[in-house]
């Protein structure tokens, strides 16, 4: 029934307890374990939770594997857990992920090549804004505070008036010597 | 007119449109996956109707077109039968399997019963194959070629004329 290409094994009573075992080893993706194999524990744990947080649950909107509840993210988080147990590295572990998700797995960009733009991007937008807000600040300071020019105008209305007045006197009292 | 204004307008809208322009062509379900073009993970399961384990035996000369699936899946349904259709008009030159995963085996046995099972289901418990397929929901379709080389990857339900042109030019290859 199930054709000549499937080989069929006998059952395990087992119920849903399945062997995978013709799975691709990781070790088979990414070579052998270049860590140190962690005991079950509090180190594990936390370990798992530290390394599912940098890595994008596929079936979520931009939520990381540790804090994601769907079943997805938790069987990615078993092979997480699985992995660094058998001593392998964070990096191994993403690139296992990396095999069948791409680099999509990642919630951070790695920091090479083309990819610094995505970390540099932003840091350079960033300070092409400070820049801007600075220059027009300064442009707006600028045009509200009195000049140089304004003061010596001021002072030159200043200079003529007190010309006018002195004429004037001089001239009353010319007016009046006369008189 | 500012001048500065619209190259500063244009120099974030022109790559805007570009980048969207080059997507407008493609298929959103034809997910581009780092897995097309090399060989497919193989595996084996249990059957959900016999309980025995299969392997499928991929890359051994037959193409095979493997759908992820769950009982929850509400185009899945529709797809199921789509898929029965397929399997019954070239099961004998291509071997169709369903992969369900995040799912019990009562509902998938329900299912079944219901919607006809003309091709091996299996479980993927622990969802260990679904990722080593990187999957990210359901449903999703692998066309596998007779050398076991994954050539497409489908996200979404396909329509009958979608999955008859992709066996064909799985069947135009030669192994």
């Amino acid at each position: 029934m199930l054709g000549v290409y499937l080989m069929i094994f006998a059952a395990s009573n087992a119920g849903d307890v399945l062997p995978v075992s013709e799975l691709p080893e990781p070790a088979k993706i990414v070579g052998n374990p270049k860590g140190s194999t962690i005991a079950l524990g509090p180190e594990l744990e936390a370990i798992t939770e530290a390394v599912g947080s940098r890595m994008r649950c596929p079936v979520c909107q931009g939520s990381s594997v540790s804090a994601s509840p769907s079943e997805m993210a938790r069987n990615m988080k078993a092979q997480v857990k699985e992995m660094l147990a058998d001593g392998y590295t964070e990096e191994q572990i993403f690139l296992y992920f990396e095999a069948s998700y791409g680099e999509f797995v990642r919630l951070e960009p790695k920091k090479e090549g083309m990819k610094w733009g995505v970390w540099l991007l932003p840091l350079f937008a960033g300070i092409v804004g400070l820049l801007s807000i600075v220059g027009v600040l300064r442009r707006y300071l600028a045009s509200s505070l009195p000049t140089s020019d304004d003061s010596q105008n001021a002072e030159m209305v200043e200079y003529e008036a007190e010309l006018l007045r002195v004429r004037a006197l001089v001239s009353g009292e010319a007016v009046s010597d006369a008189g | 007119m500012n001048w500065k204004v619209l190259a500063g307008g244009l120099a974030v809208l022109v790559p805007l449109i570009v980048v969207l322009a080059m997507g407008f062509g493609k298929d959103p379900h034809a997910v581009r996956s780092p897995l097309v073009g090399k060989p497919a993970p193989t595996f084996a399961l249990k059957a959900v109707d016999t309980d025995q384990v299969v392997d499928p035996r991929l890359g051994q000369g037959k193409p095979v077109v493997l759908n992820f699936w769950a009982t929850w899946c509400q185009p899945c349904k529709t797809e199921h039968g789509i898929l029965e259709w397929a399997a019954g008009r070239h099961g004998k030159d291509v071997q169709f399997l369903g992969l369900v995963y995040e799912d019990t085996k009562v509902r998938i046995q329900a299912f079944l019963k219901q919607y006809g099972s003309g091709y091996p289901t299996l479980v993927d418990v622990g969802g260990k194959t679904a990722i080593a397929y990187g999957v990210g929901g359901v449903p999703e379709t692998f066309f596998i070629d007779a050398n076991g080389v994954i050539r497409e990857k489908y996200a979404g339900p396909l329509s009958a004329p979608q999955i008859e042109e992709r066996v064909q030019r799985l069947l135009a290859e030669k192994p």
